[in-house]
């Protein structure tokens, strides 16, 4: 009486093998789903077909996808093909690339200026091992210095940073590194200003607001009390001012004249502005004084992942060997063309892959750069070797041929075939006089009617 | 032998069975009762363990009776050894699956 077809009716059924198929590894999947086909014919001239039957095709279709190896499906669904390969590679590019734009940290270490004209600011310090965090100059070293202000700079603006007890309105108490300075500061990092009243006022990097105050959206006039005196929480301070050298979380904005009541032995560190933007070597000497500047960006990021990449290429020999192997010359110039594409996808993977990952990796960074350049150049050599150069395909079907005691009379090695017939790639255990690392054969059409 | 790690009664159910001449999927299911989830997958297993090996069956025969190709299995000589041990484990096993009719097969 109703158009409905039965559970067990024959489209339904082949719809359900369909379905499953897509769980079998795709080189299996034809084989997989002829034998399922050519079983449900014989059910469905049967009587007493049942549809649970299709659905143990699910079931096998699952323990053939588990039971294939991660690489081996990984190689034969994406790898094999050539056009793959490079689709694969360039989706995980795109992906690093766009994580780049999206994640806070990467995206603030390549993409923004955390000053509108960076080039004019400079870091001036002492003799210290590292002026980034080790504040260097005091207060007293500062003032002298602003007095008779050197040749080339508009002015000076001083900041020492420590630990101090934020107590909120609810009596908390939140330890917070916070950087001291004066109204002076925002006006020479060009800074946007603030429209508050005047008096003490603190600034919170958007990390300390997310990590210590749990992203409160109206933190903003909320009144604290720091060192005894109370502040008012002025808003969020602009990303520049959280990369500052000290790394504050924090900056408590006074006015002049409770500024100009530091101690004069405090240590801290100075930033100046240049008239124009002049091109300083690190640690350039500043006149004859005791002071060094630099700039006071540093654009690590793109330096130290070139500096990494000289050296995975450096110590890339002791992993794998370089040459490519024998091969016929007209068919060079797809292959290069290949081993271009790959290069510049993995390059482009690596380096924004380890920015993406840095936040989480802390100090292990340029380590896992360099353990990422070095594979990635690893694999992109053992890749090109096992393809074939006509078609580009992974070749396949290794056998080992000959043996270690037939040195003197032939070569031993492994024999792999292109399964478009194009040829054979002989692979010698040990390179001799008379047989490289690995030759290439091709096979010409009279083998065609074997593929 | 002692190290091989010793067949469920599942597995040696479907050995029997293709000893007994069920040599197609379907048919191994009939024959032992085990649902298709079971019985597709255990062989693959064995298959892979090298106790039994398929086969396709000839276009030919297939395109003569209009029907798709079937898959044929059979045992190998350490799939043979293999159930002989396990029917000292199972002995009812062996009478419990009749040789199939020669429509069955």
């Amino acid at each position: 009486m109703s158009s409905r077809p039965s559970p067990d009716s024959p489209p339904l059924r082949r719809l359900l093998l369909r379905l499953a198929s897509l769980l079998v590894p795709h080189p299996d999947r034809q084989e997989w789903l002829r034998e399922w086909e050519g079983e449900i014919w014989h059910l469905s001239h049967a009587n007493n077909v049942q549809v649970r039957f299709c659905l143990g095709a699910f079931k096998d279709a699952a323990w053939l996808r588990r039971n294939t190896p991660v690489r081996e499906r990984l190689r034969s669904q994406w790898l094999s093909s050539p056009v793959r390969c490079i689709a694969l590679l360039s989706s995980l590019a795109a992906l690093s690339l766009s994580l780049s734009f999206r994640l806070p940290g990467p995206h603030d270490a390549l993409w923004r200026e955390p000053f509108r004209d960076e080039g004019c600011l400079v870091l001036l310090s002492g003799h210290v091992p590292d002026s980034r965090t080790e504040p260097s100059v005091s207060f007293e070293q500062y003032l002298q210095i602003e007095r008779r202000l050197p040749s080339g700079f508009t002015e000076l603006a001083f900041y020492h940073s420590a630990l101090q007890a934020v107590i909120t309105e609810h009596r908390e108490r939140i330890p917070i590194r916070i950087a001291f300075a004066s109204e002076k500061i925002i006006n020479l990092l060009h800074v946007p200003p603030l429209s508050v009243p005047a008096g003490s006022k603190l600034l919170l990097s958007a990390a300390a607001w997310h990590k210590y105050f749990h992203s409160d959206p109206h933190i903003v006039g909320r009144p604290v009390q720091i060192g005894g005196r109370p502040v008012m929480v002025a808003g969020l301070a602009a990303v520049g001012l959280s990369c500052m050298p000290g790394e504050p979380e924090a900056w408590l904005l006074q006015d002049e004249s409770q500024f100009a009541a530091i101690e004069p032995g405090s240590k801290g560190f100075v930033i100046g502005r240049l008239k124009s933007p002049a091109p300083l070597h690190r640690n350039a000497p500043l006149g004859r004084s005791a002071f060094h500047c630099e700039p006071l960006v540093e654009r690590r990021p793109m330096l130290g992942q070139l500096f990494i990449l000289g050296v995975a290429l450096f110590i890339l020999p002791t992993f794998t060997r370089l040459a490519f192997g024998d091969y016929p010359a007209k068919t060079c110039s797809r292959r290069w063309i290949f081993l271009v594409l790959k290069v510049a996808l993995v390059l482009l993977v690596v380096f924004f892959g380890t920015i993406d990952l840095a936040p989480g990796m802390g100090s292990i960074q340029p380590l896992a750069a360099l353990i990422g350049y070095t594979l990635g150049f690893r694999w992109i050599l053992t890749d090109q070797r096992q393809r074939c150069p006509v078609c580009l395909r992974l070749l396949s079907n290794p056998a080992k041929i000959g043996q270690p005691s037939s040195t003197l009379l032939e070569w031993y090695g492994t024999e792999l075939i292109c399964a478009r017939g194009h040829g054979l790639l002989h692979v010698s255990e040990a390179s001799t006089i008379s047989f490289g690392s690995q030759q290439w054969m091709d096979l010409d059409q009279t083998w065609q009617h074997l593929f | 032998m002692a190290d091989e790690p010793k067949l469920t009664h599942s597995a040696t159910m479907i050995l029997q069975a293709i000893d007994a001449g069920y040599v197609y999927g379907l048919s191994v299911m009939e024959a032992t009762g085990l649902p298709s989830g079971t019985v597709y997958p255990a062989m693959r297993r064995l298959e892979r363990d090298e106790l039994i090996r398929s086969s396709w069956e000839h276009q030919k025969i297939a395109d003569a009776e209009k029907r798709p190709p079937r898959k044929y299995y059979k045992l190998t000589r350490s799939g043979k050894a293999r159930l002989e041990v396990s029917r000292k484990r199972y002995p009812l096993l062996a009478g419990l699956m009749q040789p199939p009719t020669a429509g069955a097969k």
